[in-house]
């Protein structure tokens, strides 16, 4: 998929690509509002070409990031805790539907 | 409790407190739904997460218990704290106190109108763009954003990792800070945390050095706002303050880079509600179909909106223009904050460019809305603490905040001139209807 240079031109396919990559599925109606306001938003953000000397910024963190030391969590979710939040569970694992069953694409 | 304003999600039939005696014991505290409370429903306001029960307390709830705090329940906000105005919320909008029609301002309406109606003395609420600050002046009440890393984010449902940050609401600053006092710390599960203990700290305004930014005073807002925050320098000046002028250049490119930073790390944080972990999961005949179906109807417009704009800015052909511009921007207005507190101690502004809008004004036009941020959002994107305070009414009894943003880790000064103009006015003890 070769996106339009800027999203001002962004197509209805391509507002659908973009949902797709995002695992959702829109409406046509979600579509129509989205191919409406996405553009609008965009040319928004675009002001970010009008900053001066931007190519010069460093782009390098201010602060460091601070490393966890390397210990165990004090706290775990127990098995029973674990069993409760997932949907289905079989043979004590979580079940969820076949990758490769009916009409899946992995 | 009776909740006109649909200020709660869920309140709790019994209110729940661990222990009788602590610093804060006693204290009412509404929680934003976004905050895990074990056992209790934490749905962050989307139909995505109806009927998770939250299996761990979250840092700050642990604190809180503590200190004896009583939860009396979960608070209404913007879906997955994508908002400014409460209205993106899966169960209804909250109706701001001071007015039937009006916003409570958002992504923390449910928490800000909670405090404001009297229903807690004090909430918590997560701010990662102003979602602290502006519900709390468009609702008349102090609120703070503290600086990233003073809070553990470890069971707050995560909006935008570099940005969000868990702070308090309640009518004085005396309450803000006890409730911050308690709540902020290093915390071994959460690495972004610093080692930090509040201090309060007394302030000697002949010394206060407070700067105005030209960038966000000549911005064209609501008349009565910019008086009101007027008449605010002018009570810090009275008390000793040297007040000038500070320019920080970049931050006008603020809003833009934060509606590209913000929907970047929303996106990937959200990936992770795919129907497999979180309760809600929709029929599927196969795994593709569980994700597709299950985040199509679970997700509501703005969430998917900032899903797709935040798939888009990190697209290849598109990072190079939008994300990595942004981060650098970011980078800009970090070092001309730096550079600004060399000169001044605090910056003031006014909190929002409107005064509260009416329900449905702004919902349909997504870049409108956006800019209920403009005056807030760069506080976030250079990892600094920012105060609202109540600081005047419109003729037509709204309220307005005056914003103060210090140093980072300058809590103490930003609460420490709240509490003294607080001793000298009442704009923060009025209530809606009185």
């Amino acid at each position: 998929m070769v996106y339009s240079r800027s999203m001002s031109n962004l197509s209805k396919e391509e507002i659908t690509h973009l949902a797709t990559l995002a695992r959702i599925r829109l409406t046509d109606e979600e579509i129509e509002r989205l191919s409406v306001d996405m553009p609008k938003i965009v040319e928004f953000v675009e002001q970010l070409k009008d900053v001066p000397n931007l190519s010069d910024a460093e782009l390098k963190p201010v602060d460091l990031a601070t490393l966890r030391d390397d210990t165990e969590s004090s706290e775990k979710l127990s098995h029973s805790e674990q069993q409760e939040l997932a949907p289905k569970w079989a043979d004590n694992q979580i079940e969820v539907p076949g990758v490769f069953d009916e009409g899946g694409e992995a | 409790m009776t909740d006109k304003y649909n200020a709660f999600l869920k309140i709790f039939d019994t209110p729940i407190q661990a222990k009788k005696d602590g610093k804060l014991a006693g204290m009412k505290l509404a929680i934003k739904d976004n905050i895990l409370i074990e056992g209790q429903q934490a749905t962050a306001s989307s139909k995505i997460l109806e009927g998770f029960i939250a299996p761990y307390d979250a840092t700050v709830i642990k604190k809180l218990k503590e200190a004896g705090a009583i939860f009396v329940g979960k608070t209404n906000l913007d879906e997955f704290a994508m908002g400014s105005s409460t209205e993106t919320s899966a169960y209804g909008t909250t109706i701001n106190p001071w007015g039937e029609n009006l916003v409570p301002g958002g992504s923390s309406g449910g928490s800000a109108a909670a405090v404001a109606a009297d229903l807690c003395e004090a909430s918590l609420g997560s701010d990662t763009g102003g979602s602290i600050r502006q519900p709390a002046a468009f609702c008349g009440i102090t609120g703070l954003k503290p600086t990233y890393g003073t809070v553990s984010r470890y069971g707050l449902i995560a909006l935008a990792s570099s940005l969000d940050q868990i702070g308090p609401f309640a009518r004085s600053a005396e309450d803000v800070e006890k409730v911050f006092s308690v709540i902020s710390g290093k915390d071994e599960h959460d690495q972004t945390t610093v080692d930090y203990k509040y201090q309060p700290q007394e302030i000697d305004f002949k010394k206060l050095r407070v700067g105005l930014p030209k960038e966000l005073w000549q911005l064209s807002m609501d008349p009565e706002i910019t008086e009101a925050t007027k008449k605010f320098v002018d009570y810090l000046e009275k008390k000793g303050a040297t007040v000038k002028g500070i320019s920080l250049p970049s931050i006008k490119y603020g809003l833009s880079a934060y509606y590209i930073i913000m929907p970047a790390e929303a996106m990937a944080n959200l990936e992770r509600f795919d129907g497999i972990r979180f309760q809600s999961s929709a029929e599927a005949k196969n795994l593709l179909d569980k994700y597709v179906n299950t985040r199509s109807n679970g997700f509501g417009t703005e969430t998917k909106r900032r899903i797709l704009l935040g798939t888009f800015v990190l697209s290849v052909g598109h990072f190079d223009d939008y994300y990595q511009a942004a981060v650098k921007v970011r980078q800009l207005i970090k070092r001309e904050y730096e550079k600004a507190f060399e000169e001044v101690d605090v910056i003031v502004s006014a909190t929002t460019p409107t005064l509260p809008f009416k329900i449905g004004e702004k919902v349909k036009d997504p870049v409108a809305m956006y800019q209920s941020d403009l005056l807030t959002v760069s506080v976030n994107l250079a990892d600094l603490p920012g105060l609202s305070l109540p600081c005047g009414f419109s003729k037509s009894n709204l309220p307005i905040g005056a914003q103060i943003v210090g140093p980072a880790y300058h809590e103490n000064v930003l609460l420490g001139i709240a509490k003294e103009y607080q001793k000298e006015t009442d704009y923060h003890l009025r209530k809606p209807n009185e």
